[in-house]
């Protein structure tokens, strides 16, 4: 049975495009069926890539992230799942258009890919490999929207308009989204270690991409604690949630696609 | 009476945030500077995965000191800021009546201590052996741990291609003739016994006695504090999901955190 993905990968993308076209129109028009609208395009959206991906894994028999477009089609797929808890936690509307923007990208440049699921090699056919991919980019999802809290909070500091959350709230959605990604990574790194043991003999490895995962954890946990001293807190955390995703990219892209390592991309 | 003073100013020091900060800060530039010299010198680098990094730092880092320094010093770090972290949980157990809910945050520190303190154990009293040979039958003595291993059968796997996709090794571990753990190794699942691992890596063929006959390349590794590690990760995942749940407890009794 052939998956009928590009409609829904296709489908998925135009829904964002227009959440993002509305998230744009409601910095003129503050209407409430505006935001509402964009929300609804968003959640039509992440329904379509769940069911795309729900069909990807049962057609697979394993969570197909594995290659370039798979990793980001998933890590679009987390990222606009955080959104939406965000958004129906907080109400955070106009604060959206940024996550939404950086999920259309990464969708975007996903979409000129082959979207063939290559054959499972038998070194991930193991429940660990499920849990520690899918936990790794739950994290890095979190991290974006830290990362885009981070910009808000700046943007918001010089501007100081109705349009964004207040200062306060966009801090405290960035401690939050900073915690809920280092809780999610530390998952992925334990479960990582316990199957690099099983499947090498040793559960740390200098590859480059197990030492800058571990550099990932270290600056998260650091800054799990900075927001307890007054200097960090409001600029200072911005600051560093977008430093900490600038090292989740280049953990993620750089060493994926620019070096040899142990979790190759291509 | 000047000396509780200077002690107290002292715990204080190494029960510091701040200074928690400042060593994971230092330990993350420093380890960014340094790797990125990694995937450009493999003859310096490419073998560390193959050897405990105390027999690493002592054979080939002392070769290139210039461009090595970087992991003995972020090593330093590393168990300073897991010292930082066991008094931070010492200190919490003498306080724990006032900072119970704290629980799940000071069980992810203990398990940090204990994962850096079993890679510190390892790193020098453990051993790692790739490209070890067995045929059927054969077996090899390891003489570290005075165990012999022996390899009773061995079958590749393929698909339907032709392709090999798996080794079914069965392995037997014995001590002096008594038989202390025999299992079939494959991809995923090793054999492993009490800080041994013993990992089917590849196989071959050779000619003997006439018949082409299947040997199997196996990784023998040995860290004495892997199970350390295992119980801090434990305790670290068990820290990470209690933070968790207390988290939104928090936040609704509008709980915010301590400013320093």
């Amino acid at each position: 049975m052939t998956i009928p993905q590009t409609p829904l990968l296709y489908g998925a993308f135009g829904a964002y495009l227009l959440a993002v076209c509305l998230y744009l129109l409601h910095l003129l028009v503050r209407r409430p069926w505006v935001w509402r609208s964009a929300f609804v395009l968003v959640l039509a959206g992440f329904v379509l890539q769940s069911f795309c991906l729900a069909l990807r894994w049962a057609s697979a028999g394993y969570l197909p992230v594995t290659n370039l477009f798979a990793t980001q089609f998933f890590f679009s797929w987390a990222l606009a799942a955080t959104y939406l808890y965000f958004e129906l936690r907080y109400r955070i509307h106009a604060a959206g258009l940024f996550v939404m923007f950086c999920n259309l990208l990464l969708l975007g440049s996903a979409l000129p890919r082959s979207a063939d699921i290559p054959p499972l090699i038998p070194a991930l056919d193991t429940p660990l490999f499920t849990l520690h991919v899918s936990l790794s980019f739950a994290g890095y999802a979190f991290f974006a929207m830290a990362f885009s809290m981070g910009v808000l909070y700046l943007l918001q500091k010089r501007l100081q308009t109705g349009l964004l959350p207040d200062l306060l709230l966009l801090r405290k959605l960035n401690e939050e989204a900073v915690f809920l990604g280092f809780s999610l990574f530390t998952l992925c790194m334990i479960f990582g270690s316990i199957w690099a043991y099983v499947a090498w003999g040793y559960y740390f490895s200098w590859n480059i991409k197990g030492v800058w995962s571990a550099l990932v954890w270290l600056f998260y946990a650091g800054m799990c604690h900075a927001k307890f001293v007054r200097r960090w807190q409001g600029t200072g955390y911005a600051v560093l949630s977008i430093v900490g995703f600038s090292v989740v990219l280049f953990t993620y892209l750089g060493i994926g696609l620019l070096m040899s390592s142990n979790h190759p991309l291509d | 009476m000047k000396i509780s003073i200077f002690v107290n100013k002292l715990w204080k020091l190494f029960c510091s945030l701040k200074l928690s900060i400042v060593l994971a800060s230092l330990t993350t530039l420093l380890a960014i500077g340094g790797s990125i010299m990694m995937p450009f010198n493999p003859r310096v680098f490419g073998g560390l995965d193959s050897m405990p990094l105390g027999i690493w730092l002592n054979e080939v880092a002392a070769q290139a000191p210039a461009m090595t320094w970087w992991i003995p010093a972020g090593g330093i770090l590393v168990a300073l800021l897991a010292f930082n972290a066991l008094c931070c949980f010492i200190d919490w157990l003498c306080h724990f009546r006032a900072r119970w809910r704290k629980c799940g945050e000071y069980l992810i520190h203990l398990g940090f201590v204990l994962i850096v303190a079993a890679f510190l154990w390892g790193s020098q009293a453990g051993f790692r052996s790739e490209n070890n040979g067995l045929l059927i039958g054969q077996s090899k003595p390891l003489p570290q741990l005075d165990l012999v291993l022996k390899l009773e059968a061995f079958e590749p796997v393929f698909n339907r291609n032709g392709r090999p996709v798996d080794m079914l090794n069965t392995l037997a571990l014995y001590d002096g003739g008594r038989l202390l753990k025999r299992a079939q190794a494959r991809t995923n699942h090793p054999l492993t016994w009490e800080g041994l691992v013993i990992i089917p890596a590849s196989y071959g063929q050779t000619m003997r006695g006439g018949r082409n006959q299947p040997y199997s390349i196996l990784t023998i590794n040995y860290d004495p504090g892997v199970n350390v590690a295992i119980t801090g990760s434990v305790a670290m995942g068990c820290g990470v999901l209690l933070t968790l749940c207390s988290f939104y407890r928090k936040r609704a009794r509008g709980d915010r955190p301590d400013i320093i």
